[in-house]
């Protein structure tokens, strides 16, 4: 290829990757631990939580009674079907932050349990759908998808610039003196052998936040104004069930709606089933769950009328007869951003890449820097340009601010149950706080300072959220506890913080024996 | 493109000129020509353009030719040609999609 077009790409590449790294960065971090999202709400559940579930075969009755005591749960209400045939069901009242459950004691009297527990996993969710940029969900999400075009440029163009000496590079990883070639090296190597990956977060996440955009010019130039309707009569989570004048609205039991989705799709196994408008004409039942065989939107889901058992929408019901192709194609987008498919083995390999993809950003911020070097001539320190101190300070700020920020508002889910009032509110402030203040110190301190000791505050309160459950453990009149099924989150959290610590020493002594014409030494200025 | 070895180096024109022109060239073409693609895909294909989910597929369509329009934008001589030739093919396009409704809706 020519020397100018690969020019032309490069500084594409240099120039998309650096305005939307450090946002991706967050996003695939977040992700990443988002992954485990089921995992990470069982660890911040306290063990009283368990506690609220009753027989399945119950579950007629438990919803009766909250129907007929609570007008709220007639809204919305959700049973779970939770192991050994067991369920719970939950719903939520106008105006407080945290949920209901709601139990049958011995004499079969309803008994409402509020819920405090943490919302830490949606917390870490939302982070990694918006990058936690300010302005609202709709707001943050309009962004990363500008952010995701960027990223989709830097993915082609950093395709060209490699290709030319793709079979001489992929397989280097010249480890040794010259410490850029080993970031580039590291940085293609991650890149290329995950890009199926990111040719799909790319295009799919413009996809979700675009969405709307994209839809409101096809209704006007493709469908003459009549997509709206079309997309609200096949809507899969909302309908209404068809109304017949003067029929019942007594609601089938909960196994016979569960008994109906699977005369469906035998082999998909329901977890949850979301009523809404209970008691009313046009009830809905949303039932959710998985079969990990399928490429299945979030697992899988159909809509049934919850009085017939009839099904309303079947169409991202994995293995359901009556889906299209077209739904099939549209269940496989979705199934391959989010990693709802082939169970626990893909869970394991998206949490990967998505760590590899945060790399991939940090490394691509390394590299920027690392280009501006300007080198050691005689005695003295060159003093680098501005920009290279402001990006190093912006890049270790930001990354480990992440990092540390979620760790700690994620441990502060066990911390602070039952200390404080308002949990959810908790966990923005405590993120945002972590995040800010390591900017803040990164920019103070410089990029070298402040690597080493943000470094150190990362592996801090990384190790608080095994240090939580092991008091827990211990101690259980702290309030806190261990939950054996959430071992994993403890187990990773301990893993991570020892890879930080390696991380810290490395960075250390890179800052005191490095060479110093960088902005990496100790004896860097700090801008 | 097409190199031109005729004229001396220094007025060649490079890849690297009127990178802004061509960024919007890009971004602009780019998004026409994945509307029109997915309005191709709703009427082309078998099926009515209502039926169950196509519009989902014709709405994931768009992001694919955008940023492979995008990319490509960079490879016109200057942002003069891009938009030449991205706003020939959107023309082009929109035609199609015109006798493709006319000739396949109802």
């Amino acid at each position: 290829m020519r020397s100018d077009v690969i020019r032309v790409y490069k500084t594409v590449h240099t120039w998309t990757g650096i305005v939307a790294g450090l946002a991706l960065f967050i996003a695939f971090y977040a992700g990443a631990v988002t992954m485990f999202k089921d995992t990470l709400n069982e660890w911040v559940t306290p063990p009283a939580a368990h506690a609220e579930v009753f027989p399945l075969a119950q579950a007629p009755a438990v919803i009766e009674q909250t129907l007929a005591a609570h007008p709220a749960a007639r809204r919305q209400f959700t049973l779970r079907i939770e192991p050994a045939g067991a369920a719970s069901l939950s719903w939520r009242e106008p105006g407080k932050p945290q949920r209901f459950a709601a139990t049958l004691d011995a004499t079969g009297k309803l008994e409402t349990h509020a819920r405090g527990a943490s919302n830490a996993a949606s917390f870490i969710d939302v982070l990694h759908m918006t990058a936690g940029i300010p302005g609202g969900f709709d707001v943050g999400m309009g962004v990363m998808a500008v952010v995701s075009l960027l990223y989709g440029l830097a993915l082609v163009s950093g395709v060209i610039v490699l290709l030319p000496s793709l079979i001489k590079d992929l397989f280097a990883l010249r480890v040794g003196k010259n410490l850029k070639r080993m970031w580039l090296d590291a940085h293609n190597v991650v890149g290329i052998l995950s890009l199926p990956f990111h040719v799909v977060m790319a295009l799919s996440v413009v996809a979700f936040g675009l969405s709307d955009t994209i839809f409101s010019v096809q209704d006007r130039v493709i469908y003459g104004g009549t997509l709206s309707a079309t997309v609200q009569a096949q809507n899969p989570y909302y309908a209404k069930a068809p109304v017949v004048p003067g029929g019942s609205t007594t609601l089938a039991s909960p196994l016979q709606i569960v008994a109906a989705v699977k005369q469906h799709a035998p082999e998909f196994e329901p977890a949850e089933l979301i009523y809404r408008g209970a008691g009313a004409p046009g009830a809905t039942v949303f039932v959710g769950g998985d079969d990990p065989r399928y490429l299945a939107r979030s697992g899988g889901f159909a809509l049934l009328d919850p009085v017939t058992g009839r099904v309303l929408n079947a169409q991202f019901l994995p293995g359901a007869a009556d889906g299209n192709a077209w739904s099939a194609a549209t269940s496989a987008f979705f199934a391959l951003h989010f990693g709802s498919y082939g169970g626990e083995p893909i869970q394991w390999g998206y949490f990967f890449l998505g760590l590899a993809g945060a790399f991939l950003f940090y490394s691509g911020n390394l590299l920027w820097i690392e280009s501006r070097r300007k080198l050691e001539r005689g005695t003295d320190a060159p003093r680098q340009r501005h920009a290279t101190y402001f990006m190093a300070a912006l890049t270790v700020g930001v990354t480990l601010g992440c990092v540390a920020g979620i760790s700690a508002t994620l441990a502060a889910g066990k911390l602070l149950n039952g200390r404080v009032a308002d949990l959810s509110a908790w966990h923005a402030r405590i993120y945002y706080a972590v995040f800010l203040a390591s900017i803040a110190w990164a920019f103070v301190r410089g990029g070298a300072r402040g690597s080493v000791e943000l470094l150190a505050l990362t592996t801090g309160v990384t190790l608080l959220i095994p240090v939580a459950s092991a008091v827990g453990w211990l101690f259980p009149s702290t309030g806190m506890w261990f939950e054996p099924a959430a071992a994993g989150v403890d187990v990773c959290a301990l893993i991570g913080a020892g890879c930080f610590a390696w991380m810290l020493r490395a960075t250390a002594k890179r800052a005191a024996t490095g060479r110093q014409d960088s902005v990496w030494g100790y004896s860097a200025r700090t801008r | 493109m097409i190199v031109d070895t005729v004229r001396p180096a220094k007025e060649r024109s490079t890849p690297s000129r009127d990178w802004l022109s061509k960024t919007l060239a890009g971004v602009t073409g780019g998004f026409g020509l994945g509307i029109a693609a997915s309005g191709l895909l709703v009427f082309l294909t078998p099926g009515a353009p209502d039926v169950q989910n196509k519009f989902q597929v014709a709405m994931w369509l768009v992001p694919p030719v955008w940023i492979g329009v995008m990319s490509a934008s960079f490879m016109f001589r200057s942002g003069l040609r891009a938009w030449a030739w991205l706003g020939g093919a959107n023309i082009a396009g929109f035609a199609m999609l015109a006798f493709a409704r006319h000739f396949f809706i109802r």
